[in-house]
């Protein structure tokens, strides 16, 4: 692994999901999403408060976490399944499109590299998304008793959540030169990775719990904005993570011997 | 420098480059000739790494590209059919990019980026957008792509296709001078090029390689053989006839008072046949070497390539 090559491929990424609008338009979407969920949730918790008044035992079962912190993040995962793939459809789709492809993969650069440069590239993207929201926790921190731990771990299982969707979104791309079916493509794993863990009720439990382990938001992004640091959790984003990748670089390896 | 060895690509059931071998020695300018579709760029992509043979082995500097596609690719400087490049970069954006993924940084990439704009002539539109260039400017900017890290061995794939004759002439000079110090390849199927700039010529039509570097055009030879040029004063039907006895020529082509003459490469003395033209009578208006006629040869080789198929 040559660092000086996979700089140049990610400097070349941003560059160019900064040269066209589609970046900024989906900046300015998450800010505006996070902000109206933001605004929402407090009116909520506001009315709530005075309700809560009236049944004192339920008191400390009321918290910024619970009635804030989770429901909006756990929304803001919602949008960015929605948002992400829209960041990395072009990744390799342009690139067979426009032959550039050609130049990439004739030069003397790893594969590795560039699938690595490409990911690195989007989860830039995204963690300036993410950056967009930090007056969330800022403002929650200054005006309220929220725990930081707690938001410290909900970024973390943000940035898990948001790579992973990205290494997805990766390999839709790898495995079409048209963009619009690569994101949807992206959207069709994302959302079947997300709803897999809805029928995890009821169903034979060996199943039910695999299923469950398995779902991308469900189990392991709950106990991340709950605060609770499980390995498990990070291994299963990670293994996540380098499955898409691991496949993304088979299909562009596959395709020197089509 | 370098070596193909029976390179077969099929696709399915169909094959793309059936069984081809040919070498390609330090500092030749090879033309690869074929009509479109006959596999040249199949043939190239195999070359650069792009696509992997399904049978054969291709050794380029040295270096296998099985086992050293790295070395390999690091030694080639390609120019892929229709100059892809990146439309929303500029020029010098576009040119740190590719130095960097070659390997280049540093000042370094800087000398080398300022002495490929010099080359390619690209000064004036360096700082442009390569989406709003020209045709002609695009297909610069990919020869300068691949002159970067000073490659020893280029690869063009139809270099010249799709620009005006003047911008053709800047590339073909463009290449003359490559060709100097650079081991090169050229695909194309449009034959004066080839005359104008190879040394060598390899002729491939539907996936087979019909002839193989028997052409040294700079010295006028075809399979060995010396060809000649000779245009007399009259026209006459006993010219053909007159030439066709000296002894050691092989065949005489005529066309008008224009002949085509080819003769055993270790014939020593060509100023006997303006000495006989010229005592029988019919004037020497023009004698000289090298005139290969490529197209001739093209056409016969072809259209006999695809008797034999039917």
């Amino acid at each position: 692994m040559n660092s000086g090559r996979t700089r140049a491929i990610v400097r070349r990424e941003l560059v160019s999901y900064f040269a066209s609008p589609i970046a900024y338009i989906i900046l300015a979407i998450f800010a505006l999403m996070t902000g109206y969920f933001f605004y929402v949730r407090i009116q909520l918790y506001n009315f709530l408060s005075l309700q809560f008044m009236k049944y004192q035992g339920y008191i400390d079962k009321f918290n910024i976490g619970d009635f804030i912190i989770k429901p909006l993040y756990a929304n803001l995962a919602v949008i960015l399944l929605l948002l992400l793939p829209i960041i990395t459809m072009k990744s390799y789709a342009e690139e067979k499109r426009n032959g550039t492809k050609e130049l990439i993969m004739t030069s003397p650069v790893r594969l590795s590299e560039i699938v690595l440069g490409k990911f690195i590239s989007a989860c830039l993207v995204f963690m300036t998304m993410l950056v967009l929201t930090l007056s969330v926790p800022v403002l929650l921190g200054s005006y309220t008793s929220a725990d930081t731990g707690v938001m410290i771990t909900t970024y973390t299982g943000m940035f898990l959540l948001g790579a992973s969707m990205i290494s997805v979104g990766m390999f839709a791309s790898s495995i079409t030169e048209n963009q619009i079916v690569a994101a949807v493509i992206a959207f069709g794993i994302l959302l079947l990775f997300w709803a897999i863990g809805w029928v995890s009720h009821g169903a034979n439990p060996a199943l039910s719990s695999f299923l469950g382990y398995i779902s991308l938001i469900d189990l392991h992004f709950q106990n991340l904005l709950k605060g609770i640091v499980d390995t498990r959790d990070i291994v299963y984003y990670l293994s996540f993570i380098f499955f898409f990748l691991f496949l993304t670089h088979r299909v562009l390896e596959s395709e020197r011997w089509r | 420098m370098i070596e193909l060895k029976k390179i077969t690509k099929t696709y399915g059931e169909r094959t793309v480059v059936n069984s081809v071998s040919f070498k390609v020695e330090k500092g030749e300018v090879l033309g690869f000739l074929g009509p479109n579709g006959a596999g040249k760029t199949t043939t190239m992509r195999i070359i650069t790494g792009y696509l992997a043979p399904s049978e054969g082995e291709v050794t380029v500097n040295g270096y296998d590209i099985k086992k050293d596609p790295l070395k390999v690719k690091g030694a080639i400087g390609y120019l892929p059919e229709l100059a892809p490049a990146y439309p929303e970069m500029t020029v010098l954006g576009y040119f740190r990019f590719m130095a960097g993924i070659k390997g280049l940084s540093g000042t370094v990439m800087g000398a080398a980026m300022e002495k490929v704009i010099q080359q390619t002539n690209l000064d004036k539109v360096k700082d442009r957008i390569i989406g709003n260039l020209s045709r002609g400017y695009r297909q610069r900017v990919g020869i300068a792509q691949a002159l970067l890290s000073d490659p020893p061995i280029l690869i063009l794939d139809e270099p010249t296709v799709g620009l005006d004759p003047e911008q053709i002439i800047e590339i073909r000079n463009l290449i003359k001078e490559l060709g100097k110090d650079h081991t090169i390849i050229l695909s194309t199927h449009i034959l004066p090029e080839v005359t104008v700039t190879c040394t060598r010529v390899v002729i491939i039509n539907d996936g087979r390689l019909l002839s193989v570097g028997d052409y040294n055009l700079s010295r006028g030879e075809l399979h060995g053989d010396k060809v000649y040029r000779l245009v007399t004063a009259r026209e006459d039907n006993g010219i053909a006839g007159l030439l066709e006895s000296i002894p050691g020529i092989k065949e005489v082509k005529k066309k008008n008072n224009t002949f085509t003459i080819r003769i055993n490469g270790d014939f020593k003395n060509p100023a006997s046949i303006t000495d006989a033209v010229f005592r029988a009578g019919y004037g020497v208006a023009e004698f000289s070497s090298g005139a290969v006629d490529l197209e001739d040869e093209y056409i016969r080789l072809i259209s006999q390539d695809r008797g034999g198929v039917q």
